[in-house]
């Protein structure tokens, strides 16, 4: 009789030690996504954005509840409020937006002012040639507040 | 040779200025432009496209490609400044009195019940489309930016014929210098004295607007109110300026940039315009003292 060759793997138990392993490993993902959802607070955010603002009758008269559960592992993005989105997706009107988008805004650096320099009192009681400083041609037009 | 056209436009005095010595024909059709654009963008004319906008909240619209450009600038400028400037201020506007046009107020016991803003950020947009679906609890008012946007629109389609200058009640866009390479000398009002002015500018391109509270206020419950809605509060500002005149690359950014100026105060409004680029302001506040942002100097004609 050929000597019994020892088998690679020895053996552990058989099929209920591997069921039980299964099991474990199971109840400690669930119970772990259960103790983190119960950790995560309850937020209540009221409709308008300024809500700092905003008077106490008006909070109380529309509040929207919301509870934030925690994500689950996976593998595609959140998808982002479409209340927050503004897509700059008109290149004709994009072309001639203001330059300064708020991008560059964030990223300007913190710059000191210069001081401001007190031209006159202009409350004060007008030239006669017009007010204007001497010198300067007389105005093709004028800038005011709309009128 | 120097072409003049006034009109009345945007319940504003309009003027169009056209250095050449040709007389161009879109100069006389300057008027019709600016009554079309009026006719998208008008909250005062019932059959306005803007107003039948503002009805159908809640709902996706198609707009003319003049209201799209104008919303789609305006909601850019609230992002910029965070949403000081916003163009879903109606509610705030009404209520403070101003529910007619300027000429129609009158005299309001009733108090000023604050509308506090921010809806602007729920505006949605679809651009192939070209249709926009306001919030239901909001509606826009593109006051505060439709005239720099038509002077600026006016003075680029009328530049093609020469160095062009428009006024669109103060908010002033300019083509370039004028024929004979010389920038177009700008007066800047004095509040306190609205026919004289205290300074004039030196501009050879881009735009000019001033934001003030001295000249559209009314009095409700018993209180002067003015225009510029601070959308913080939803009231009108409560501001140390009178008046701010900024100087940008156009009429539109000008009026923005002034709006916000008016509602910061003239200190963190001129600590504010220190940080943009190739703007420049004179603020007159209302102790009849104006201050200057240091880039002013490059424009002051000495």
């Amino acid at each position: 009789m050929p000597p019994v060759k020892p088998s690679k793997k020895p053996n552990t138990g058989g099929p209920g030690v591997k069921m039980l392993i299964t099991a474990a490993s199971l109840a400690a993902t669930v119970g772990g996504w259960a103790l983190i959802s119960a950790k995560e607070t309850t937020s209540v955010q009221p409709v308008q954005e300024s809500a700092a603002a905003q008077p106490v009758a008006q909070q109380v008269a529309a509040p929207v509840f919301s509870i934030k559960l925690a994500p689950l592992p996976t593998l595609v993005p959140a998808i982002a409020s479409q209340a927050q989105i503004i897509t700059v997706s008109n290149p004709r009107a994009a072309a001639s937006a203001p330059r300064p988008a708020v991008a560059v805004q964030v990223a300007a650096p913190p710059t000191a002012p210069q001081p401001a320099l007190v031209l006159r009192d202009v409350s004060a009681p007008a030239l006669a040639s017009g007010g204007s400083a001497s010198g300067a041609p007389a105005p093709a037009t004028k800038t005011h507040s709309s009128r | 040779m120097m072409q003049r056209l006034d009109f009345r436009a945007m319940g504003c005095q309009m003027l169009a200025l056209l250095d050449s010595d040709r007389r161009a024909a879109p100069f006389d059709t300057v008027p019709g432009w600016f009554e079309t654009w009026e006719q998208a963008l008008s909250r005062f004319r019932a059959d306005s496209e803007l107003s039948r906008l503002n009805q159908r909240t809640g709902q996706w619209v198609r707009v003319s490609a003049t209201l799209w450009d104008v919303t789609h600038l305006a909601l850019v400028a609230a992002r910029w400044t965070d949403g000081l400037f916003s163009p879903t201020i109606l509610n705030a506007l009404e209520a403070a009195g101003y529910d007619r046009t300027f000429a129609e107020i009158g005299v309001d016991e009733r108090p000023v019940m604050p509308q506090p803003d921010g809806q602007w950020r729920a505006i949605q947009r679809q651009s192939l489309k070209r249709s926009l679906c306001l919030p239901r609890n909001a509606r826009l008012d593109l006051g505060g930016v439709a005239k720099g946007w038509a002077a600026d629109r006016a003075a680029k389609k009328l530049g093609v014929h020469g160095p062009a200058l428009i006024d669109a009640g103060g908010d002033i866009a300019i083509s370039g210098p004028q024929a004979d390479g010389s920038p177009w000398p700008i007066g800047i009002s004095n509040p306190f004295q609205p026919d004289q002015h205290f300074e004039t500018l030196k501009i050879a391109a881009g735009g000019v607007a001033t934001s003030g509270r001295d000249y559209r206020r009314w009095q409700k419950g018993g209180a002067w109110q003015h225009h510029i809605i601070d959308p913080r509060t939803g009231l009108p500002a409560q501001t140390d300026v009178l008046s701010a005149t900024v100087i940008a690359p156009s009429a539109f950014e000008a009026e923005v940039a002034a709006k916000v100026i008016l509602l910061s105060g003239s200190v963190a409004g001129l600590e504010w315009l220190e940080e943009q680029a190739n703007y420049a302001a004179v603020i007159v506040r209302e102790d009849g003292r104006a201050v200057t942002s240091a880039q002013l100097s490059n424009y002051l004609w000495n």
